[in-house]
């Protein structure tokens, strides 16, 4: 029990915990089981991007160093190496997000640890430039059915995390 | 060139102190453990407020400073437990996490383990202090309403995780108090001989940007 709990907070979809909640106390009605079945399928659209987003790191990111490398070639390595590498564990964390569709999950894993130390970095052109370079890539590969599931986790992370036009 | 392949090699890491990450209870063991597996204390309202009435019934004026003792006693450990929970995750030792990393982790940790939010503002360290924030806070809330701030622990612990970090002696003074009406808890850290004037301004009832002032001056 202890571990359906956990299992249930931790990875479950919000909408499927109302449901799990609603189960409870009545049969679920043609409604409910209307949303359960759109939410199934969107969760196997949700898994064929993350596998996607998963086995192609080196694809999506390798033209996007190369740019940048091109673009800021007076920053040092090291420096763009960081960048790249917390964009990297951003989209990571965005993907898992994603599969998951919790915003509080992406928010409380990744950015409230990464915000601070991002923006102390006074990189902010180097990191909007990158978050441009990375959004272009990933519309370019993924479809746009895959983009859309993707993108409200990515527009979470912008807001945050890269300063105000 | 920069190979991604590399890049992707390394542990990319997240937030270690994510509390649905961090906190993990067994509920019918009625127990609380953190992700490294070290247990958790839970604190109830009615505890600490025990605590403070006990204190002062017990020690009178001097509940303060035993408070303050139990803090450091507190914090040294904490700062112990933090770093070795941060050095393993981050995998590198905590002297190596660069200040802002530092700051983050304890600006999490803090406010993962229900203490408050806390900030910290730097803009005082040529003069050789720090000023640190913290927002709602268990021991301010369950504090008795006096003219004068309660939070003792949090400046003990205060006290004791900077000395640690920085390797000197380092004293905390709080200067305003939320059991006070106060927005927000306001300690000041530096050294106890530079503090000391601090703990009278205090009694005096003057304000943290006075109190600032005739530091700085």
């Amino acid at each position: 029990m202890t571990y359906l709990i956990y299992f249930r907070e931790k990875i479950m979809h919000t909408d499927l915990t109302n449901l799990y909640y609603k189960a409870e106390n009545q049969t679920l009605n043609q409604g409910d089981l209307k949303a359960l079945n759109s939410h199934l399928t969107s969760l196997a659209k949700r898994l064929e991007a993350y596998h996607f987003l998963r086995e192609n790191e080196v694809i999506i990111f390798q033209p996007v160093a190369n740019q940048l490398e091109e673009k800021y070639s007076n920053i040092e390595q090291a420096i763009l190496e960081q960048a790249l590498k917390d964009w990297l564990t951003i989209l990571r964390y965005c993907a898992w997000a994603m599969l998951i569709n919790s915003q509080e999950y992406l928010q409380q894993n990744i950015l409230e640890g990464l915000t601070d130390v991002i923006k102390a970095k006074e990189m902010q052109s180097l990191e909007t430039v990158l978050s441009q370079m990375l959004n272009t890539r990933l519309k370019e590969l993924l479809s746009e059915e895959k983009y859309a599931l993707l993108q409200p986790f990515l527009i979470r992370v912008e807001n945050t995390i890269l300063p105000t036009p | 060139m920069i190979n991604i392949a590399d890049l992707t090699k390394e542990k990319l890491p997240g937030n270690y102190f994510a509390p649905s990450a961090y906190l993990q209870g067994d509920f019918e063991a009625g127990m609380i453990e953190n992700r490294a597996g070290n247990r958790i204390l839970a604190l109830p309202e009615t505890l600490i407020q025990s605590i403070y009435a006990t204190m002062d019934q017990e020690l009178g004026q001097a509940a303060g400073l035993v408070l303050f003792n139990c803090g450091r006693w507190w914090g040294k450990n904490f700062y112990t437990r933090f770093g070795e929970e941060v050095s393993k995750y981050y995998r590198k030792p905590v002297k190596n996490l660069t200040m802002i990393e530092l700051i983050q982790c304890l600006k999490q940790s803090w406010k993962t383990h229900g203490w408050g939010s806390i900030d910290l503002d730097i803009s005082y360290h040529h003069k050789g202090f720090l000023v640190i924030t913290n927002n709602n806070s268990p021991f301010a809330e369950n504090a008795p309403q006096t003219n004068q701030p309660m939070c003792y622990v949090e400046a003990g612990i205060f006290a004791s995780f900077f000395s640690q970090i920085s390797g000197q002696n380092l004293h905390c003074v709080q200067t305003n108090c939320e059991s006070m009406g106060a927005k927000s808890n306001l300690f000041i850290i530096g050294l106890e001989e530079r503090l000391k004037p601090v703990i009278t301004w205090v009694q005096e009832l003057q304000t943290h940007e006075q109190i600032m002032q005739n530091l700085c001056s």
